[in-house]
């Protein structure tokens, strides 16, 4: 076991790097004067990787939604469900699946280490019965009926399944109806035995701890579970092609008003980690520029009725994909469509001026700053990071190395190609 | 263990400075809120007047100048909101500026932000007879019925307020908390004008600062730079009590994939009250939590619901108990949660459930503590429901909860209202459920 101090000047915080022989990694941020405390456990495993080879095994391709049924299915346990042990401490535990990532978490102010424990004994020993997996597939069909009622939500599925051919990211995370009846115990077992191996999975806590006990802890619980050293899951994806699979859909639901979603499409080019950090970092500064509340284009576009504060812009890329997406409700998509094209395509010319660009440098880091009073938010950001290959904290430095010209750069790359997709909602009758 | 402690000043009549100095976050967090009665001639004018006030104020005229002033005060994020709590409508400004003590070279940014915060809400943009600007006022009067007119795209939000209109048809809780978009064509600029100006005068004002400040200093910049105009203070009536006669059930239909089933109750306790303690560990034991009876027997036991709870506004004493369920399963799930009400009134409460659910509001309450938005709502509750729990003497109470307490709490809710948003099969058959 090594254990790494690393500072994080800003923040006049330290963060401790745990490494352990079964594999797992461990981050520990202190916060002494908190009461709570709180640990995410995670495996580098989301809704995106359902064709993968386990090392040593064979190409196996799963249903969609499997990973989230997953995360559902393992607070069940022969002896009860894992959430009762958290609430007979007074913990509140909770999980949740994202394109790349299975976390599992509580938080608790007291009774911390055997917390930690039951986190790490619930999600390192599985148990998958045939009553259990019936019972949450239909509490599954629930949460996805009640996505299925959510306009916002099915609008942006449209865009993503017109913006990607083939890659899982136009799945929506939960799966379908259907494809969740397909998920057998054998399955799960899969899929659990290949992704929730400590080599793939890492733990952060937060709180008022002594890093080198809660690190020692860790490591004496998952090291005496005898995990063999394995070599890396394949990941397979199909091959995406860099267009768009479909300029325009639109589709029809019950709601209160129509709702534009327009995502430009870039598969990324940069090196994974730093390098596509950099990106997104970059992208940042760029769709605040063009679209932030800041913008001539926001101004013009709330001034003349076509956009209220439902109105949203974000770049989200992975090692595997890339897209921003621009949209919210409106009374005229078409018309709001043709003015962010055209918003877009004036401020490719003219570019971000060198004034803007710093005041828009100086926000987005007073911004950042506030992700750090959450200890959720914290473990959040930092796992979404790290499944990237990013550090977190690295943010703040980077943030001060952009130049102006990389910014507007960045903006003719992503923009100029109109490499888009539009979806539209049209309320039902 | 409350490492919070807030002082607090009356800066003029009515107006309310609370501030908790502490090193543990990274902003500083400022709430202003304007308390005013929730009455259905005034709800949606007071609505609307915060929407138009950040359009622009005399020195930052445009959306654009008050952006790109926030950008640079470090990304000083700002908003205004309208909630309800009890039957008082609370128009409020949020504002969250980074630390000074994390950015060097950022001196003054408290200064800067209690002047932005008198900019916006004392020096509106006006036209040079005194009214609001025609279009602003235009633009935000439509920006505010899309606001009201799409709540039903929030189904669980709109089943929710739908089973409370029913219920308190008659009582001011019934209003929603942005009012009703029939008014709006009635508001012009001058008349909402003239109700900025009453709300402005009239309201109880709560300033709450949390964060790395000095108290004194604090108050120093509020009294000198935040000059509230007094003009009489409005008199705020404690919520009606009413008793249900008999049980209402509302079934309405919607295009919908999903039913939402909620049980409208009254409460016998409310926040000001003693028996406050005995009111959380009830909800607890019922629905507020994943432990809970209600979490457990429809979604864990019945895999009716994915999403299964109960909430309560404790200012006003009221609570739904709410299930997302399939269409088809309305009486099941019905009777299974009024059941588990059943049993809370007769003591069937295990030990397990009892201290899990005591455990939980303890955490809950200490784990506030960290959380800045936590604070400073418990701070706003306890101006606007006459207590000031402080998290001490909030968890010694709930230690002393006992399962008879409970069954007490439990024994004196009355079901009012049973409420059903399902979609249209069955519609043509010609009787209602």
């Amino acid at each position: 076991m090594q254990i790494e101090v690393r500072e994080i000047p800003v923040l006049r915080e330290e963060l401790h790097v745990g490494r352990l022989s079964s594999g797992l990694t461990v981050f520990v941020l202190p916060r002494p004067g908190f009461h709570k405390k709180y640990a995410s456990f995670a495996t580098h495993y989301g809704s995106v990787d359902n064709c993968f080879v386990p090392p040593g095994g064979r190409r196996v391709c799963v249903p969609d939604g499997i990973a989230h049924f997953l995360e559902h299915t393992l607070f069940e346990k022969e002896n009860g469900n894992a959430s009762d042990w958290f609430s007979e401490l007074g913990a509140s535990s909770n999980a949740y699946t994202s394109y790349l990532l299975t976390t599992y978490l509580f938080s608790c102010t007291d009774r911390f280490e055997a917390c930690l424990d039951i986190l790490l004994n619930f999600v390192l020993e599985p148990y998958f019965s045939p009553a259990n997996i019936e019972k949450e597939r239909g509490i599954i069909e629930q949460e996805l009926l009640m996505y299925d009622d959510m306009p916002d939500r099915r609008v942006i599925l449209a865009l993503l399944e017109a913006l990607y051919h083939e890659h899982p990211v136009r799945v929506d995370i939960g799966g379908t109806v259907q494809s969740i009846r397909e998920v057998t115990a054998e399955l799960l077992t899969a899929c659990y035995d290949t992704f929730y191996h400590p080599e793939n999975m890492s733990l952060v806590v937060l709180g008022d701890v002594e890093p080198v006990r809660v690190i020692e802890q860790v490591a004496e619980n998952v090291d005496r579970r005898g995990f063999a050293k394995r070599g890396a899951i394949e990941r397979i994806f199909p091959a995406e092609p860099p267009q768009v699979r479909e300029r325009r859909v639109e589709i029809e639901m019950t709601a209160s008003r129509p709702r534009l979603a327009l995502g430009f499409k870039e598969l990324p080019e940069a090196a994974p980690g730093r390098g596509q950090l950099r990106e997104r970092l970059l992208m940042g500064l760029v769709l605040r520029s063009l679209f932030g509340r800041s913008s001539p284009l926001y101004s013009a576009l709330y001034e003349d009725g076509l956009i209220d504060d439902s109105f949203y812009s974000y770049y989200e890329s992975s090692p595997t994909y890339g897209h921003t997406l621009v949209g919210g409700e409106t009374d005229d998509p078409d018309k709001l469509l043709d003015r962010l094209q055209s918003g877009i395509a004036e401020h490719v010319d003219r570019g971000i001026d060198a004034d803007e660009f710093e005041r828009l440098r100086r926000a987005y880091l007073g911004r950042f700053l506030d992700n750090f009073n959450s200890l959720e938010q914290v473990a959040a950001s930092f796992l979404s990071h790290h499944v990237r290959g990013s550090w977190l904290f690295d943010t703040f430095e980077l943030v001060e190395s952009l130049t102006v010209e990389e910014a507007n750069d960045r903006l003719q790359r992503h923009f100029a190609s109109e490499n888009f997709s539009v979806a539209i909602l049209r309320p039902k009758g | 263990m409350s490492d919070i402690t807030f002082s607090t000043w009356e800066l003029r009549p009515g107006v309310h400075l609370h501030v908790a100095p502490t090193e543990k976050f990274k902003t500083v967090r400022i709430r202003v809120a304007l308390e005013t009665p929730l009455a259905q001639d005034t709800a949606t004018a007071n609505a609307l007047v915060p929407m138009v006030l950040r359009r622009g104020s005399q020195r930052y005229p445009t959306l654009r100048d008050i952006a790109r002033h926030l950008e640079s005060l470090y990304g000083s994020a700002f908003g205004f909101d309208t909630r309800k709590i009890g039957e008082s409508q609370i128009i409020e400004a949020h504002y969250h500026v980074p630390s000074e003590r994390f950015l060097p070279g950022a001196d003054g940014l408290l200064r800067a932000s209690v002047e932005f915060l008198a900019e916006t809400l004392l020096r509106p943009l006006l036209t040079a007879d005194g009214a609001f600007l025609p279009e602003y006022v235009q633009s935000e009067r439509e920006s505010l019925r899309q606001r009201i007119d799409g709540l039903v795209d929030e189904r669980m939000q709109y089943a929710v307020q739908r089973c409370y209109a029913n219920m308190c048809r008659d009582e001011p809780f019934g209003i929603y908390r942005y009012g009703k978009s029939e008014d709006l064509s009635h508001i012009d600029p001058a008349g909402l004008y003239a109700r900025y100006e009453r709300l402005i005068g009239e309201s109880r004002v709560h300033i709450i600062v949390v964060g790395a400040v000095d108290p004194e200093k604090t108050r120093e910049l509020f009294a000198a730079g935040f000059p509230i105009p007094r003009d009489g203070l409005v008199d705020i009536p404690a919520p009606a009590v009413a008793q249900p006669k008999s049980v209402r059930t509302v079934v309405e239909r919607l295009d919908v994939l999903q039913g939402v089933l909620v049980l409208g109750c009254r409460l016998p306790v409310r926040y000001a009250d003693d028996a406050y303690p005995a009111l959380l560990m009830y909800n607890g034991v019922l629905g507020g939590f994943s432990h809970s009876k209600l979490f457990m027997e429809v979604r864990e036991r019945a895999s009716l619901a994915y999403t299964a709870f109960s909430r309560m506004d404790t200012v006003k004493g009221v609570q739904i108990l709410f299930a997302g369920i399939d269409v088809g399963k309305f009486e099941q799930a019905r009777d299974i949660m009024l059941r588990q009400l059943d049993d809370v009134r007769e003591g069937k409460v295990t030990d397990s459930e009892l201290e899990a659910t005591r455990k939980a509001l303890v955490n809950g309450l200490r784990s506030g503590l960290d959380d800045p938005g936590q604070i400073i709502h418990a701070r706003l509750l306890g101006a606007v429901g006459g207590r000031q729990w402080g998290v001490d003497e909030l968890v010694a109470a709930v230690e002393d909860v006992t399962r008879d307490d409970i069954a007490e709490v439990a024994r004196g809710v009355a079901l009012d209202t049973v409420y059903f948003l399902r979609d249209h099969a069955g519609e043509d058959e010609g009787h209602a459920d």
